[in-house]
């Protein structure tokens, strides 16, 4: 009864391709922030990035009424929060994780406020601006007609294929161009980076400011993509589970994909059961990759993975 | 000359005490002047907005009411986070800490209904205590024994803590005199750990507690043979009785300044906290003096991990007397912001939980009488607590001292090149 | 031989610290150029002067035989100056290859280049006789090899002149003999190499020049063939005027501290302390001797608790204590000075008073239960305060704001109110202005008189001298001698630290033949 059950989720083509939608925005938020954590910057602002991306997303959409002015303009506002966390906590130097819970809830309501401030009008909703035009699927030629991996992998939102490309790009970045090179050593031995002449702080800005287009992106494909609305504080957290995603792939770029599509698989799971009203707790589906993650810490990510220099501002000795 | 480096000492040590009050307060009012920006963009006077405010937050006695209901969590999840990030361990978890804290003192008054409350609700206390000192347990291991960054695992044990609800809170809690298993269960057995919910509700909320495991209330002391013998037919007592706000200020905020008292107390008078203090400033000094830094870590993180717990605990049986989904959204997390804009000193962080409860508690009347969106408090929040660690951070009170230092080097070597020029000239 | 690199009058002073003063120095192409002299005698700051991590304060910097402003390490770099610092600047997750062209560009900018970087490297290294595997990470290789990454790293940018601060402190005698081979086919190339010292042996094995400094000046400046070890040893220990310290005559009493046969290992896992033996009687102050790193430090953690012994024993007053928690050692009676009092002496951030009571919190009267007793400890610390003469306008003030002086004296307080039987002084005196320094060897005087056994280490000679009732000198985690203080033979300590002298224990009958109670 139970595995029937089961297996109807599991040989549904629905359920695959919830997976690829549930793990894209996590996917390019985590594939964003890899850089700037490989740099030694704690990402725990990117709930803060990805909130401003939807907003942006829907505010650049429907003021515009052209859906990639929305996806322009949550890069921005990720890029903005990006900048910001920048100067305070790379420039001055403040406690990142103190910082970054700071701007998560600057960005809930800062968002809000936008929102608000773009759509209503003395707390009436105007109409004619909610109809915000949202992201087109684009059905690949050829590959999206093959029957199951068609619509699962080939059949979705223009987000989802960058998704795609973006495993690759990140990990090619990272150690096949003499920028990736500089990230690396920034977030192992800063000072070591420094004696040869790298701008410590020049590296980590622009790894914000990247992490930031891309949560403004992931941002933006959660409210006009995937749900295609908004909502205050729309992005539930997806920023942490990112962020934890980080973790359990060691900083790894392949290894956090990987993890990303843990929790998304855990994510479509959950909505699959729920719609059948199969006998499991769903709720156990949801807390198993983060048992998942605290196994792997425990045994084998440690202390050895973290990047060097994670957390650590850079202060040069003497000049 | 001795005296006025004596006096100069003085003055330093004068500004650098006198810093730490200033930045918060210079944080927050920075926060409030931007954010007047923002409403200003909104079309609304800032003065009106705050105003507002102001008297949603201590106006009247039920908003007074509202803002120490907002506070108590606050004032306890600040308590767990300053208390663990004095002796170096950063508790974010205090969120998962508090949802567990809650539902062990749900649990207790849904099993024990018929207990007196001067039993329930000190058993209904302690088992939210105990069962935020048990989650933060593992973390606590992994952090002092192996050096496992707490930052993460504990994130790790907030989620896990809340789907654990999420799923408690939809099973039935099972009642007295129900088969299972072929037989009648006793009253209350372990078994009864599965499930809180309501099981005549068709939400996932769980039943009203029995009014035994409430907080007492300020009303409930006016009803007493006390103030009734005293007062009795007076027309003062009967708008006392028929103010509705003082059946909802109760014992929990007074709770809450008691805790203050005994962290402050633990922090700063006992060994314990000595021991916790020096940990968190210097792990390897600490060390050298003699202390055993694995265990003061432990120790550390089980008292943040209660005090969280108790957060859920006196939202429960001080306001809320039952939980539904999402029943106490970010009071964890907001002890951070709590305990950092209140520079870690639990008096700070009471005074800044004050702050932080106050705007949750005006905010509604703000949005009601300017229209402006009650969204506007997080950016507020969000500011002080951007401000205040960047203000800590450029420690003014060590750049003066530095400064102090170049002067007189700099008289050093302006003495050197006199001496030169007179050796020259001879 | 032509010049490549002169220093002209060069001066630099650290906050009420004179480094360098009037230094002149120059170094022609292709010679190995020692820069000897003992520890905090200006060497590795003169050297950060010509690599841009310092700017000299006056003096002129004249390479090839134009003169040059160095702001910053890129700067030296772009010049031809290569420097191999103590600790390796090198990325320890990354390749060789990866570490040697980090914040180069690459022929195919932005892409990285390895394989042909590879290759290059392999050439370098097979040219200079340098072992390297490009493709190894860095963590993953010995010392020695990382040593000669930082070697490849200078050389790959075109490094004509190469600083090698200490090479020889972190490596086995193999890799030393191996370091040599590269230094000599690399002035062989036409490379000049300036090599920081302290160890005479090293300098005559393989330098051209050498160059010695004392207390931030230039002695003299020799070719190693016109000069000898004894010579070189004199120049550098040179002065032989002393703070004097009034020490009365007293005669030693019962064992209490006892060390046998104890070894340990460093930080890296290396041996620092090998097979270590001696004693220390009460009313009696065994001064350890020896360049910096030479195990002292270690050793002293070791007594203390603070660091595994591997094997031996040590004793106090007549009870193991090997490996014991360091709590347990302090209920033992012994105090501890550690070398850094910024780091581990003291906690900055709390206040005199909380510090003050640091050895003595836990019990009574101090605390009762757990709780501190505000009077007595309030009484305690204004006392200690007055009895140490620490200058404070309160109790209350935070250890940070004191000035090194009076730091060391709340860390005297701390550890000498107490009167501990034994006493274990790593660097006490180090940084501190003359006055504070009379103040603390005369505390440690008096704790001498009283009847307390003291553990003295010191990398300044001339407190070891002056203060000591024996002498023990310490190299390579060994003990080479152990003399009476009296009438030590300075040049023969210096001998025995810089490791081409062995004497044993000298004093050993000494003690045992006179056991004597004083009270």
């Amino acid at each position: 009864m139970l595995l029937d059950q089961l297996a109807s989720v599991l040989l549904n083509t629905e359920f695959y391709v919830a997976i690829v939608r549930m793990t894209t925005p996590l996917l390019l938020a985590a594939m964003g922030s890899i850089l700037a954590e490989r740099a030694g910057v704690v990402t725990f602002s990117m709930e803060a990035m990805m909130l401003m991306g939807t907003i942006g997303g829907i505010i650049g959409s429907g003021v515009t009424n052209n859906v990639w002015m929305g996806v322009l303009l949550a890069m921005i506002f990720g890029m903005i929060i990006g900048l910001i966390y920048a100067v305070v906590a790379v420039s001055i130097g403040s406690h990142q994780i103190v910082t970054s819970v700071g701007l998560n809830l600057g960005a809930l309501g800062l968002s809000a406020v936008l929102y608000a401030l773009t759509f209503t009008r003395g707390g009436e909703i105007i109409q004619t601006v909610i109809k915000v035009p949202s992201l087109p699927f684009w059905k690949v030629p050829l590959l999206g007609d093959i029957p199951f991996l068609g619509p699962v992998f080939f059949n979705h939102l223009p987000m989802v294929y960058l998704g795609y490309l973006i495993v690759p790009l990140v990990w090619f970045i990272l150690f096949k161009t003499t920028w990736g090179l500089k990230v690396r050593a920034v977030g192992e031995h800063p000072h070591a980076a420094d004696t040869v002449g790298i701008s410590v702080a020049k590296v980590r800005y622009a790894a914000l400011l990247f992490a930031g287009a891309l949560n403004g992106l992931s941002g933006a494909y959660i409210s006009i993509g995937m749900l295609n609305s908004y909502m205050e504080n729309m992005t539930a957290g997806r920023g942490f589970i990112a962020y934890t995603a980080i973790v359990f792939g060691k900083w790894q770029p392949i290894n956090v994909a990987l993890g990303t599509l843990l929790f998304g698989a855990a994510d479509a799971l959950q909505l699959r059961v729920l719609a059948l009203n199969i006998g499991i707790p769903y709720q156990f589906l949801v807390m198993f990759p983060y048992v998942v993650t605290m196994i792997a810490l425990i045994s084998v990510v440690g202390r050895a993975s973290w990047p060097a220099a994670s957390g650590l501002p850079f202060k040069r000795e003497e000049g | 000359m001795k005296t006025e480096s004596k006096l100069r000492t003085i003055w330093r040590e004068y500004l650098e005490r006198s810093f730490t009050i200033t930045i918060p307060v210079l944080a927050i009012l920075s926060a409030f002047a931007i954010s007047g920006l923002i409403i200003l963009a909104w079309g609304s006077s800032p003065f009106a907005a705050y105003g507002a405010l102001f008297s949603g937050a201590f106006g009247s006695p039920a908003a007074i009411a509202t803002t120490l209901q907002r506070m108590t969590p606050l004032i306890f999840t600040g308590l767990a986070v300053a208390y663990g990030y004095r002796g170096g361990f950063f508790n974010i978890g205090a969120e998962g800490q508090l949802y567990m804290g809650a539902i062990a003192s749900v649990w207790c008054a849904i099993t024990f209904p018929t207990l007196p409350s001067i039993v329930l609700i000190p058993l209904c206390v302690l088992a939210s205590a105990f069962m935020g000192m048990m989650w933060v347990l593992l973390p606590a291991y992994l952090k002092s024994r192996r050096g496992i960054n707490e930052v993460l695992t504990t994130l790790l044990m907030n989620y896990i803590a809340i789907q654990y609800f999420e799923w408690l809170v939809r099973v039935d809690h099972i009642q007295e005199g129900i088969t299972l298993f072929g037989g009648e269960i006793p009253k209350w057995t372990f078994i009864n750990w599965i499930g809180i919910k309501d099981a005549t509700q068709p939400h996932p909320k769980t039943a009203l507690l029995v009014e035994t495991s409430f907080m007492p209330s300020l009303k409930s002391l006016f009803e007493g043979k006390l103030f009734t013998s005293l007062f009795g037919g007076t027309a003062f007592y009967q708008e006392l009785l028929s103010t509705p706000a003082f059946g909802r200020i109760t014992l929990a905020p007074f709770l809450g300044l008691l805790a203050v008292i005994l962290i402050y107390f633990i922090m700063f008078k006992t060994t314990t906290g000595y021991r916790s203090r020096a940990v968190g400033i210097n792990p390897e000094a600490a060390r050298f003096m003699g202390i055993n830094v694995k265990n003061t870590l432990f120790t550390t993180a089980l008292i943040s991990g209660t005090l969280a717990g108790l957060a859920g605990g006196m939202e429960v049986l001080g306001t809320q007397h039952r939980m539904i989904p999402n029943f106490l959204v970010n009071a964890g997390f907001d002890g951070i912001p709590v305990a950092l804009i209140g520079q870690l000193h639990p008096v700070g962080a009471f005074l800044s939980a004050t702050f932080f409860g106050a705007l949750r508690a005006g905010a509604n009347k703000m949005q009601v009488i300017t229209s402006v969106p009650v969204a506007v408090v997080y950016i507020i929040q969000s500011l002080a607590i951007v401000f205040a660690i960047s203000g800590t951070t450029v420690d003014i009170g060590s750049t003066l001292k530095k400064k102090r230092i170049a002067r007189e080097t700099d008289e050093k070597k302006k003495l050197m090149a006199v001496e030169g020029e007179v050796s020259n000239a001879s | 031989m032509t010049e490549l690199l002169r220093l002209e009058k060069i001066r630099k002073t650290f906050p009420g610290v004179l480094a360098n003063d009037n230094v002149d120095l120059v170094i022609e192409q292709g010679e190995i150029h020692a820069l000897l002299g003992e520890n905090g005698a200006g060497k590795t700051t003169l050297m950060n002067c010509v690599y841009g991590v310092y700017r000299p304060d006056s003096g002129k910097i004249i390479w090839k035989g134009k003169e040059v402003t160095i702001h910053q390490a890129r700067d030296a770099i772009a010049l031809g100056i290569g420097m191999v610092h103590q600790h390796f600047k090198l990325v320890p997750p990354l390749t060789v290859a990866e570490n040697v062209v980090l914040g180069l560009p690459s022929k195919r900018e932005p892409f990285l280049d390895l394989v042909a970087v590879e290759k290059e490297i392999l050439e370098t290294t097979k040219r200079y006789g340098l072992d390297v595997d490009p493709k190894a990470q860095i963590w993953q290789l010995p010392v020695g090899v990382q040593q000669r990454v930082e070697i490849l790293k200078a050389l790959y940018r075109q490094a004509e002149l190469l600083i090698l601060d200490e090479p020889t402190a972190v490596l086995t005698p193999g890799e030393v003999e191996e370091l040599f081979e590269v230094l000599r086919s690399l002035t062989k190339q036409g490379l000049s190499i300036i090599f920081i010292t302290h160890k005479l042996e090293e300098v005559m094995d393989v330098c051209d020049r050498v160059t010695v400094l004392r207390d931030g000046c230039v002695v003299h400046t020799v070719n190693k063939t016109e000069t000898n070890t004894r010579e070189l040893a004199r120049m550098m220990v040179g002065r032989e005027v002393f703070l004097k310290v009034d020490k009365p005559d007293l005669i030693p009493g019962e064992v209490v501290l006892e060390v046998q046969d104890l070894s340990a290992l460093d930080n890296r896992g290396l041996p620092a302390v090998k097979n270590v033996s001696f004693t220390i009687r009460r009313n009696e102050i065994l001064g350890v001797a020896g360049v910096d790193g030479n195990g002292q430090t270690e050793l002293a953690d070791v007594i203390a608790g603070m660091r595994k012994a591997t094997s031996g024993k040590v004793v106090i007053r007549g009870s193991d204590v090997t490996n014991l928690s360091p709590l347990d050692i302090i209920k033992k009676s012994v105090a501890y000075i550690p070398p850094d009092r910024q780091h581990t002496g003291l906690l900055l951030d709390f206040t005199l008073t909380e510090n003050l009571i640091g050895k003595s919190y836990y019990r009574p009267p101090f605390s009762k239960h757990g709780v501190f007793q505000k009077k007595v400890i309030n009484e305690f610390s204004s006392k200690a305060i007055r009895d140490y003469d620490v200058r404070t306008p309160g109790p209350e003030l935070k250890a940070k704001l004191l000035s090194g002086g009076n730091q060391q004296k709340v860390v005297l307080a701390r550890e000498l109110s107490g009167q501990p039987d034994l006493v274990i002084a790593s660097q006490p005196t180090r940084g501190l202005d003359i006055g504070a320094t009379e103040y603390v060897r005369t505390r440690m005087v008096e704790a001498r008189n009283r009847g307390a056994a003291l553990l003295l280490i010191s990398t300044e000679l001339e407190e070891v001298l002056s203060l000591s009732d024996r002498i023990a000198v310490m190299y390579e985690g060994e003990i080479m001698g152990i003399v009476p203080g009296k009438d030590a033979d300075i040049h023969e300590i210096g001998e025995m630290m810089a490791g081409v002298r062995r004497v044993g224990d000298r004093t050993a009958n000494a003690g045992k033949t006179e056991v004597v109670k004083v009270s």
